[in-house]
């Protein structure tokens, strides 16, 4: 386990089974993954399935982590794979489940997330999507982005490169070319 | 001459972040004041990020924490065992013994002449070499962690029967077989019951967490 990461010790004792050290883990950390998982789904329902998903992903795994990456990179992996599969659940819905829920439809509406710069989100392809929030709302570093996403620290620029540039022009805030271009 | 070359992506976004020596800066700077495409390509790297960075916060709903609680409730992670370096000492002197009888008996077999007081030195490398990395002699003089970091572990799951009844979800049970299958598992609908085989029962209990409980019963079957 790195000395430097600061969940080292909480992680410690949650991998002894101190259900509680783990339960700290999730306050500390459940915000982050919120945001992240919302922002990349677009949907705040779908996030809290799959940061519930993560955390017990993670709770099952914890004896796998090494400590290799920090914690919070380790969750974020986790988290961004459950992320993965619930955008996959959704195109895979079979027809014959929607019965389900009373009215989905509006159930999924109502938990979109409407605000401007998501429906710019919306329209980046998912790998950018992940990389501009892991990057510009989360504050993680490129080293840190390259083993969540689990590509080269180039591979992340460029996409950051992409997304945010993708990103301005859908939000009509680009240099005057790329805005002629809309 | 510097300023016609246009900067690659990256340079222009190590621009934008700050992370371009002073030199480099300043040329590039200077080629933004004569190249529009470069100029427009940065401005639509600075919109971008101030774009995400006025994101407004998005909260979990209040619930969430509740419903990853419950979700523990129901699991047990698989536990890794704290072994502290005084019982180290005791696990690890039967090995080391059996590890210098075996270095003992290849330096036999390589005829080795050295009689005596050479041997134990022999066995150490021996030792070395078997355990893969920072094992017995250092661990044996108080260095418990290596072992802790490594594989000691061990799995506190579901050490059940054959055959166990997951979780009992909403019918009818032919949409929650499909719904199992979608996910690859094997599972039908037998006697009203849905049967999944070869699958572990936290895993198909963790597909259908989200529907409806309900009176069919959801069995599974390990592999033989």
């Amino acid at each position: 386990m790195s000395p430097r990461d600061p969940d080292g010790d909480l992680v410690r004792r949650a991998q002894r089974g101190d259900r509680l050290a783990f339960e700290r883990l999730v306050d500390r950390h459940q915000a982050r993954l919120f945001t992240l998982a919302a922002r990349t789904l677009g949907s705040r329902d779908e996030a809290a399935d799959a940061v519930q998903d993560a955390f017990l992903r993670a709770w099952r795994r914890l004896d796998a982590f090494r400590g290799d990456a920090l914690f919070s990179t380790w969750l974020y992996r986790i988290c961004v794979n459950a992320a993965h599969d619930q955008r996959t659940r959704r195109s895979a819905e079979p027809a014959e489940l929607e019965d389900v829920t009373a009215d989905p439809r509006d159930r999924f509406a109502e938990s979109q997330l409407s605000d401007e710069i998501q429906a710019a989100l919306d329209g980046l392809d998912e790998a950018q999507r992940e990389v501009v929030v892991l990057y510009d709302i989360l504050g993680c570093s490129y080293a840190e982005i390259a083993e969540v996403t689990g590509v080269a620290e180039g591979t992340v620029k460029s996409r950051l490169f992409r997304g945010r540039t993708e990103l301005a022009r859908r939000l009509g805030t680009a240099g005057g070319r790329a805005e002629s271009d809309t | 001459m510097m300023a016609d070359a246009h900067p690659t992506e990256l340079e222009l976004l190590a621009l934008v972040e700050d992370e371009l020596p002073g030199e480099r800066r300043t040329a590039l700077r200077a080629h933004l004041e004569t190249c529009p495409d470069c100029a427009g390509a940065v401005a639509g790297l600075e919109a971008g990020r101030a774009a995400l960075q006025a994101a407004p916060a998005v909260e979990p709903p209040q619930e969430l924490r509740r419903r990853i609680s419950a979700d523990l409730d129901l699991h047990e992670p698989p536990r890794r065992v704290y072994v502290s370096p005084m019982r180290l000492v005791t696990l690890l002197a039967p090995l080391t013994v059996v590890l210098a009888l075996v270095a003992a008996v290849a330096s036999i077999d390589f005829g080795g002449d050295d009689s005596g007081g050479g041997g134990g030195r022999e066995s150490a490398q021996a030792e070395d070499s078997a355990g893969g990395g920072a094992t017995q002699p250092e661990a044996a003089s108080g260095g418990g962690k290596t072992l802790e970091e490594d594989q000691v572990t061990t799995e506190a799951l579901d050490s059940g029967s054959d055959a166990a009844v997951v979780v009992q979800v909403e019918g009818p049970p032919r949409k929650v077989a499909a719904l199992l299958r979608e996910f690859g598992f094997d599972a039908r609908v037998e006697g009203g019951r849905v049967v999944v085989r070869g699958a572990e029962p936290e895993d198909v209990a963790l597909e259908l967490r989200k529907r409806a409980p309900g009176d069919v019963p959801v069995v599974v079957e390990r592999s033989p």
